[in-house]
């Protein structure tokens, strides 16, 4: 598999993440949005992946695919948002303008030959994205980030636990 | 090998063979085998009629798939309600991509039989595990129905809680062995002792989580078989076969992974592994032109076991309630993953 196929995937792998980030503002659900969010995530893993970043790419379609934007879906579906609050987007002209112009700005970066790069020789070098390296930062060099990272994590459980409690009280 | 030097036709017909093996073999006979062993354990006798044993039971079962009407609900999303058991087949399928099934030598080298050597293999599947929520939670809410649409928010918090976990015992695996890749896993296995051995815990908490995560029995309360209604009520004939097709695909991939991790793959025995076979042997197993069937039969072997303790635990262990799934999983088994993920770093450095 030489450069033609890693080209034509670039390709691609471009059009659908810019196609599918399009669509995330311009769909009418929100939930069709965040589908299409998913999407977008997936393309871009797929980008990770032809640079040969193999954790970085595993990463995104577990923290933000598999993760983040469950959650996302999960309050979006208990919001029961109603048809009727959803269809006033129904006529929207500036939507409708968007959604066009998108067909041509895909195929004028198509016909401009957005050069693709050389994927042999990657200007990151090889040891990018790998688990190695990735482990040796995040260990190594900013372990004492790393480490405030995780407090800061802890603070925004323990913030939400807070707040779910309270409304508790006060409710009775 | 990176990906820019693989020969597509051979990426391709890899894919065909282990696609071909896992659904066209594994599953088929685990619908067999499931209701045959259901049988047995209720005492009564499960298919008999179509074919010898009914054996050809799962074809007339397809056929009545495919040919039954398909109902969609009125208000429902049509896109949507046809995306939801396309998006719970897909990651069953994706995962199976970074599982080998057996190892050849050749030369020095040894090659894993899989689709894609990934060098993250193990983090692949977990992440391409946790695509398959989408699959119950669109389900549910596709349908445009009350109880589908709380079954399939259950659904999905479950198997989001379960995934954290598990995902402590594949990181205490990881350590042990030193590296994602799961040919290097099995390879460690084999120079040293079988995980299950040096990590029990490990091994129990990926077992629970494991039945968790596919859905079955005891943690069944999403699905709702007898007591409560679950995300794929509204889903008829071939949409319902997708979510079928989906639950098994997951439960073959999830026993090849613990088999993987803590069983030694392919090895034959603990301290005997299939380089001592060889020497007893006076032949090379894994580079002879015949007996390198034997490694993957003795993987299906071990897998099929966990298959069937999957069957044997749904009739044994009554439905855990959805409160008493969620304490599991969140006072039990994360503390018990966290301290087993510092034994296992104890015992990386003075054990192995």
């Amino acid at each position: 598999m030489c450069c033609e196929m890693a080209g034509t995937l670039f390709y691609i792998l471009m059009v659908c993440t810019i196609g599918f980030s399009l669509l995330v503002i311009l769909l009418r659900s929100p939930i069709t949005s965040t589908f299409a969010l998913v999407a977008s995530f997936f393309c871009v893993a797929g980008l990770y992946v032809l640079l040969e970043a193999s954790f970085l790419a595993v990463m995104q379609v577990l923290i933000y695919a598999g993760a983040v934007l469950v959650l996302f879906l999960y309050v979006l579906m208990l919001l029961n948002l109603r048809h009727i609050e959803l269809k006033r987007y129904k006529h929207d002209s500036m939507r409708r303008c968007m959604m066009i112009l998108t067909i041509p700005v895909v195929v004028i970066l198509f016909l401009l030959k957005v050069d693709c790069p050389d994927f042999s020789q990657p200007d990151i070098g090889n040891e990018f994205g790998t688990i190695a390296s990735i482990g040796g930062l995040l260990l190594g060099e900013q372990a004492i980030l790393f480490e405030l990272l995780s407090v800061v994590l802890l603070a925004a459980i323990l913030g939400v636990v807070l707040l779910g409690a309270k409304q508790k009280d006060e409710e009775r | 090998m990176t990906i820019f030097e693989q020969n597509g036709m051979a990426v391709v017909a890899r894919i065909v063979v282990v696609l071909g093996v896992v659904f066209g073999v594994f599953v088929y006979v685990m619908v067999w085998a499931e209701r045959k062993i259901s049988a047995f354990i209720q005492d009564r006798r499960g298919p008999n009629r179509v074919g010898p044993c009914g054996v050809f039971q799962g074809v007339v079962d397809l056929l009545k798939f495919v040919f039954k009407e398909e109902v969609c609900p009125a208000h429902a999303h049509k896109f949507l309600f046809l995306l939801a058991p396309c998006l719970a087949l897909f990651p069953a399928i994706l995962s199976l991509g970074a599982i080998p099934m057996g190892v050849r030598r050749i030369g020095d080298q040894f090659l894993p039989f899989m689709i894609a050597d990934v060098d993250v293999g193990v983090i692949f599947v977990f992440a391409v595990a946790s695509l398959g929520v989408f699959g119950v939670l669109l389900g549910g809410w596709a349908a445009n129905s009350k109880y589908p649409l709380l079954g399939g928010l259950r659904a999905a918090a479950q198997r989001i809680s379960y995934e954290i976990p598990m995902g402590l015992s594949i990181a205490a695996v990881l350590i042990l062995a030193g590296s994602a890749r799961l040919s290097d896993i099995v390879m460690v296995q084999q120079q040293s002792y079988w995980f299950v051995f040096l990590n029990p815990l490990g091994f129990v908490i990926f077992l629970v989580c494991m039945f968790a995560k596919t859905q079955r029995l005891p943690f069944d309360l999403p699905e709702g078989d007898t007591e409560i209604i679950g995300y794929h009520a509204e889903y008829s004939s071939v949409k319902f076969m997708m979510f079928f097709m989906a639950e098994y695909g997951n439960m073959v991939t999830v026993s090849c992974l613990i088999v993987l991790m803590f069983f030694g793959g392919w090895e034959f025995l603990p301290f005997y592994g299939w380089d001592r076979v060889s020497g007893w042997l006076a032949t090379d197993v894994y580079a002879h032109p015949v007996l390198w069937v034997l490694p993957v039969f003795w993987f299906a072997t071990k897998v099929g076991g966990f298959l069937f303790l999957f069957v044997w635990v749904r009739w044994t262990l009554p439905r855990f309630r959805y409160d008493q799934l969620m304490m599991l999983a969140y006072t039990k088994l994360i503390p018990l993953g966290a301290i087993n993920l510092v034994a296992s770093v104890l015992v990386g450095l003075y054990v192995l």
